[in-house]
């Protein structure tokens, strides 16, 4: 746990900043390295002793240390709605449009881990399409090419009945 | 407003009528859509007067969208919890939607189309049928969906498709399901074998209630559990083929139990007909219960009555809050299992 650090230029101490650090303390998680290093007196403050060859300390309270050097992570936040990444990862809401851009990065291994694909496939706003038969046909035709591809043909024959059917009904309306 | 919740306490819904396709399996069938509005919060992040806002919109709605005439419109912000927990009875609402305030719920009078405003999105659109008829449901809300996307501006974003406050839902907002009866399949032991199945091809298992309910009286409704990356069309037609695979196997366990041992099945579908038709004291569980029995002796043909509408009928009605309507007074649980001793003598009368 605890490692030699350079003696001669010591750091300054990590709690209090003003004396020169004496002891040095590393942890590994993983991939991922802390260090603290500390001096004598906030040593006897966090209940560590340094006799010699010998140290004595209390673990928890020097991970509790550590912790407060960490800096916290900036948090993101929606513009548009006021939701932060640390709501959105405790409840799992979004909050509004937005937050779908402002989140992306959280949000899409949550997609990819819980959804069937990335990309929409169905309905689209008849705003966003030239007519809703129109943005019909043209997925209904997707569908009945990736069905001839399957060599599936009876279901692509009733997607083309269906995709006339439609195109008789748009005409009918122009 | 008050007239029409209290001609609801009269009457079973039409979705409960059992006249739909494989009705002796297929208890009803359920479609909802998720739908928020552009350039507004979703509800959870909405403040009081985006919520009031929300509410106003809907009922224009209701005046000017063809399918939508006909809508009865229910602010929940001046229903008492009772009522409230009669719609959630009714399977109309959520319980989460009960419990919130700024919301309002839209109404058909056949219950068979129900739009919760400002739920956790919006709007969510929801279409009951009885049977198993997921397509019919989808084409009647389809239809719907379709007056209403005419006339406002629903959140949509490629490559997400529609936008929802839950990522669950995004892409087409769609949540199928098929509320089943499976007493062979849960007395022949299947049930975790299904359970395992249904993890693989993306279909969500539930209890009666839906989304957080426990399984009581051997219904399990079955749901799409993916909304994105696959159409409408397929997610319907994937829940189709899977239900339709259920209803096979539910029908060949129940054989199998006629044909192992038809005088004890016969002789339980009897006894629990008869403690249900005498009994003078009856706990929810318990009725759900034995009225899972004489369904299936219904089902399998060893009891002409009672039919599957009354035993709909009776499920409705002896749920705690119907009770408490029909008796017009607060019950404490102990007088509830009695008042619901006595609906269910009256109806199997």
């Amino acid at each position: 746990m605890n490692t030699p650090f350079d003696p001669v230029s010591p750091p300054l101490c990590d709690l209090c900043k003003a004396a020169p650090a004496a002891i040095q303390f590393v942890e590994q998680r993983g991939n991922e390295t802390r260090k603290i290093s500390i001096c004598h007196g906030c040593a006897a403050k966090q209940g560590i002793s340094h006799n010699g060859s010998s140290l004595t300390f209390n673990l928890p309270s020097i991970l509790a240390a550590m912790s407060f050097l960490v800096e916290p992570e900036e948090d993101v936040v929606c513009s548009f709605c006021g939701l932060t990444g640390t709501q959105f990862r405790e409840n799992g809401r979004l909050g509004c449009a937005q937050c779908y851009e402002v989140f992306e990065e959280i949000l899409k291994p949550i997609i990819k881990r819980t959804q069937s694909g990335m990309d929409h496939r169905g309905l689209v706003p008849a705003r966003l399409a030239p007519s809703v038969e129109k943005a019909e046909i043209i997925e209904l035709r997707k569908k009945m090419e990736e069905l001839v591809k399957a060599e599936r043909y009876e279901e692509a024959a009733r997607l083309r009945d269906k995709i006339k059917e439609l195109e008789i009904s748009l005409g009918a309306k122009k | 407003m008050s007239d029409l919740l209290a001609r609801l306490v009269s009457e079973p819904a039409r979705w409960l009528s059992a006249a739909g396709p494989e009705v002796r399996v297929v208890h009803s069938s359920r479609v909802r859509l998720a739908r928020n509005l552009e350039n507004l919060p979703f509800p959870r992040r909405a403040d009081a007067g985006v919520l009031e806002r929300l509410k106003h919109e809907a009922r224009k709605l209701c005046e000017i969208v063809p399918s939508l005439k006909k809508m009865h419109v229910l602010d929940l912000d001046i229903l008492g919890p009772l009522d409230r927990e009669f719609l959630v009875e009714r399977h109309l609402i959520s319980r989460e939607f009960a419990q919130g305030s700024g919301r309002m719920l839209l109404l058909e009078e056949n219950e068979k189309v129900a739009i919760m405003v400002n739920e956790e999105d919006h709007f969510r659109f929801q279409v009951l049928c009885s049977g198993m008829d997921v397509l019919q449901a989808w084409q009647s809300l389809r239809a719907i969906e379709r007056d209403v996307d005419a006339r406002v501006q629903f959140a949509y974003r490629p490559p997400y498709g529609y936008l929802t406050s839950c990522p669950t839902n995004v892409g087409t907002g769609i949540r199928a399901s098929a509320l089943c009866h499976l007493p062979g399949l849960a007395y022949t032991g299947e049930m975790n074998a299904i359970f395992n199945a249904a993890q693989q091809v993306s279909i969500a298992v539930r209890g009666f209630y839906g989304e957080g309910s426990d399984v009581v009286g051997n219904f399990f409704q079955f749901s799409n559990r993916t909304t994105l990356g696959r159409d409408e069309e397929e997610i319907i037609g994937d829940l189709e083929s899977w239900v339709k695979q259920i209803i096979e196997r539910e029908l060949a366990a129940r054989e199998r139990m006629k044909s192992k041992d038809r005088m004890g099945l016969e002789d339980k579908v009897w006894r629990a007909y008869g403690i249900l038709s005498t009994a003078r004291v009856m706990a929810s569980a318990e009725m759900m219960n034995l009225l899972s029995v004489v369904r299936l002796g219904y089902d399998v043909g060893l009891i002409e009555k009672p039919d599957l509408a009354t035993l709909n009928a009776i499920q409705l009605a002896s749920q705690p809050a119907h009770l408490q309507k029909i008796e017009k007074m607060a019950l404490s649980p102990a007088e509830r299992d009695v008042a619901r001793a006595r609906i269910i003598r009256e109806k199997l009368a």
